[in-house]
């Protein structure tokens, strides 16, 4: 099958200036800037097929969100080449950008102040969207994300998890090939997690969307990419099928729950009690035994709560054992 | 209690020094609109035979005073404050155990003596070379206008708060802030010496407040207004500070009020 | 043509969006309606004081001020996303522009719209209309169509100063406000007839900064009058067209700024 997205020897560096102190300082600031070069990506190679749901995974700063900045055309490479859809991003944007869709799990890329059906009727403006294609489309997304419940509100004030639904919704509507997603479920809870991953299943198996996903969330990549590729100082660390690093992925999850009440049993299936003084009870579980959403809707049935929260494995943590068993770099 | 408030003034002069750069960026601007000025001055008075009021020299230290003291004046886009009315957390100042007109007050004073020494001074410094700014060297003529600036930079504070106070009702104050400003800038004089208007004009200025922000203060440097007259000068600029400083303080105190109504 | 109907779609969704606080909207037409009528009744003030300037009247004092007030609100009204730059800048939202299939300067233009510098234009369009009547203009076609590109020229060349200070963001990311001299301190200049200023800086504000050509020439042609300081009559003729070439060449400076865009938090 044809790559869709190539990425050839791909750099790109900063300048960080540095501001000298003082009140003369700060005149000569105006003249004459020092400034240091930092690589944020470093001479990178992928592919990725069509229909791929790729991620793009490594610690924070490694050079994720650079890497998508440059092939969405935003950022203009230092050196290297790449080609999304056969087109050169930063040369060829707007007729990049028609094709492609992108959010920003960070910030919104709808209008702040504009209720949501507002920044969907501008999009379709934007992208001349047919209006069949876009009233199906707005029917199949509201199927799953349910924007109806806050389609008339300002973006500004929706909640995080229904401004990722609407970021999401509002980048599909043209129908991209691609889809960037940069840290989609950052700061999101559970359950709009696992929503947000259900509609990105559903549209790269029924609609061939191509997804690129950086994440520092684990779970995002075991439960939606057959491929990763992670990135650790600006170098791509190792790039191919999850299977091959899974043993690195530790298995077990922590589940902290804090009870409202003192329960005499708090044993729950499928778990181990870590931990428990007071009210608050550490369980430590397999989710190849038991789901999160099947394990918090027991707990819910049976007890009432305060707070609740899982501890997910870090990247840092496989980083670190890449290096430690030197797993080499799987060849495409 | 004043050490708290003298706390406050200090925090915001250091704010103020962040922005160096931009303090360069505005000193031109100053000198800029000082030049045009001048320049319009210049070849007004160039044709001119009969006496005025004002000489080619004394306006044009008139229109030095005016670049010099621009920011000091706690008038003009002076808005943080307000923008914490505006989105709200400014709730957060019930907390404190503090008076929230006293707290202002300093805020602005502490802006004001900033720019009294990074705008004020290299202005006169520049301008006695530039232009040829005329400086009073007799000591009375001095202090007298020491006391009458700092009475203006205190009532443009006053006035500040006033305006601004309406941001608990309207939100959104650059209506009637704007309305307010665009009215002291014509009326204190700042546009053109009031010496130089039509005797109508002048008498209703001599009625409004604004006139203690630029007028009185510049009349007394150029040794216009002296003894008596310099003297009713700081007394009628007093009386205003006294009326908005009140005014201000009802103002803010109704304010809140109508936040805690509103709920935030 | 589909540009332009988006374009306008955008100043739609604006002006709604504008129209929500209402009171405040009217308020400040209202205050920026008064604000320039006292800053023209100053120019009066000085009149009555002093009677003339230099051979000019009043009210060819009022024509020029007029100009350049209409091409300086209208251009505040049109361009005010370029003036609000930096903002877009550090919330990233310029990132977002980069994602969408249309020009990055077409979005700025498009991302906001002040109509409450209505105010301001309607204000100078008085006094210019006012002025010119006082003037006994005789308005044919031919001079009417010369005023119109006039005022586009001057509303290009003040564009073109916010597309500087714009540009400059992409390598400091803080507005330098140094541009406000050319454009707050232009139209200040601008008011007055450029043959009463200095030798040097009439020179910088003809041909470094080109405002002369959007306005003084051009009224001077509008007039009839010829230049005290005895330049070609030809200047006031193609003075207009200046605008967009001056705009044109910040655009080059604009393209070059976008491909040096570092974003934020990489």
């Amino acid at each position: 099958m044809q790559s869709i997205i190539e990425v050839e020897d791909l750099s790109k560096e900063f300048k960080v200036y540095r501001h000298r102190q003082g009140f003369m300082g700060s005149f000569v600031n105006l003249f004459s800037r020092q400034h240091a070069v930092v690589r944020a990506v470093d001479h990178i190679n992928f592919k990725i097929r069509r229909g791929e749901i790729v991620g793009y995974i490594g610690p924070n700063a490694a050079g994720k969100s650079t890497t998508i900045k440059m092939l969405t055309g935003i950022l203009v490479p230092t050196s290297g080449g790449l080609r999304v859809n056969g087109r050169v991003p930063h040369e060829q944007r707007k007729e990049n950008a028609r094709r492609i869709g992108v959010v920003f799990g960070q910030r919104t890329h709808l209008w702040f102040d504009l209720p949501v059906e507002e920044s969907f009727e501008l999009l379709r403006h934007i992208y001349r969207i047919p209006m069949e294609q876009y009233r199906a489309n707005l029917e199949l997304f509201n199927d799953v994300l349910e924007l109806h419940n806050f389609f008339q509100t300002p973006v500004r004030q929706l909640s995080l998890g229904q401004r990722m639904r609407a970021d999401i919704a509002a980048a599909l509507l043209h129908d991209p090939d691609v889809l960037f997603l940069d840290e989609p479920t950052i700061g999101l809870d559970v359950v709009a997690k696992e929503r947000i991953r259900q509609f990105i299943r559903e549209i790269n198996q029924e609609r061939q969307v191509t997804v690129l996903l950086t994440t520092h969330d684990l779970s995002d990549v075991e439960k939606l990419c057959e491929r990763v590729i992670l990135i650790d100082h600006a170098r791509i660390l190792f790039d191919g099928k999850l299977t091959a690093i899974r043993s690195l992925i530790p298995r077990e999850r922590l589940l902290i729950v804090d009870y409202a009440e003192r329960y005499p049993n708090v044993e729950l299936r499928h778990t181990v009690i870590a931990y428990h003084e007071n009210m608050r009870v550490h369980y430590r579980f397999s989710p190849d035994n038991i789901s999160i959403t099947d394990l918090i809707s027991e707990i819910l049935e049976r007890f009432k709560i305060m707070d609740l929260s899982i501890q997910e494995p870090e990247i840092e943590e496989i980083v670190r054992l890449i290096y430690e068993r030197k797993v080499l770099l799987e060849g495409q | 209690m004043l050490r708290v408030y003298l706390e406050f003034a200090k925090k915001s002069f250091q704010k103020r020094m962040q922005y160096r750069i931009a303090n360069l960026a505005g000193l031109l601007t100053n000198f800029f609109f000082a030049t045009v000025r001048i320049l319009v001055f210049t070849a007004f008075y160039a044709a001119q035979t009969e006496p005025m009021p004002l000489d080619l020299n004394e306006v044009i230290t008139y229109v030095c005073l005016t670049q010099a003291f621009l920011m000091v004046m706690p008038l003009w886009g002076r808005a943080e404050i307000a923008e914490t009315i505006k989105d709200g957390s400014v709730a957060m100042q019930l907390a404190k155990p503090v008076d929230f007109h006293g707290y202002w007050f300093a805020d602005e004073c502490g802006k004001s003596i900033y720019y009294v020494i990074m705008r004020a001074i290299p202005t006169f410094v520049l301008a006695r070379f530039l232009f040829d700014m005329w400086i009073p060297l007799d000591l009375t003529v001095i202090i007298l206008f020491l006391f009458s600036i700092t009475l203006a930079i205190v009532l443009g504070a006053a006035i500040n708060i006033t305006a601004f106070g309406t941001v608990f009702w309207t939100l959104d104050a650059t209506g009637i802030v704007g309305f307010a400003f665009t009215l002291s800038t014509f009326f204190s004089g700042f546009l053109v010496p009031i010496a130089l208007w039509p005797e109508w004009l002048q008498q209703i200025a001599a009625w409004l407040p604004f006139e203690g922000l630029v007028h009185l203060p510049f009349s007394i440097y150029l040794g216009k207004l002296t003894g008596g007259a310099a003297l009713t000068a700081i007394f009628k600029q007093s009386l205003w500070v006294l009326i908005f400083v009140s005014l201000g303080r009802l103002i803010l105190r109704r304010g809140f009020s109508h936040l805690v109504i509103q709920g935030g | 043509m589909h540009a332009l109907s988006l374009y306008l779609h955008f100043v739609r969704v604006r002006i709604q969006s504008q129209m929500e606080y209402r009171f405040s909207f009217l308020m400040d037409t209202f205050s920026h309606f008064c604000v320039t009528f006292l800053d023209f009744t100053s120019v009066a003030l000085l009149f009555a004081r002093f009677h003339t300037l230099k051979h000019w009247t009043l009210w060819e004092v009022a024509f020029l001020y007029g100009m350049i007030g209409i091409s300086f609100a209208l251009a505040e009204m049109i361009g005010r996303g370029i003036d609000v730059f930096p903002r877009l800048v550090v919330r990233g939202e310029f990132d977002n522009m980069l994602i969408r299939p249309l020009g990055t300067f077409y979005q700025v233009l498009a991302y906001q719209f002040q109509l409450r510098r209505l105010g301001r234009t309607s204000q100078a369009l008085l006094v210019f209309c006012i002025a010119s009547s006082h003037l006994g203009i005789v308005w044919t076609p031919v001079k009417l169509l010369f005023l119109i590109a006039a005022i586009i020229g001057g509303i290009c060349f003040f564009m073109g100063l916010f597309v500087i200070g714009a540009t400059i963001c992409f390598w400091t990311v803080q507005s330098i406000e140094v541009l406000n001299i050319f454009t707050y301190g232009g139209t200040e200049a601008g008011q007055y007839p450029m043959s009463i200023y200095r030798y040097w800086f009439r020179h910088f504000f003809t041909f470094v900064v080109p405002l002369a050509f959007v306005n003084y020439f051009p009224a001077l042609s509008l007039l009839g009058k010829a230049d005290p300081n005895g330049s070609p009559m030809i200047l006031s003729q193609i003075g207009p067209a200046i605008g967009p070439a001056f705009l044109s060449l910040t655009l080059v400076f604009w393209r070059f700024g976008v491909k040096h865009y570092q974003s934020t938090g990489h």
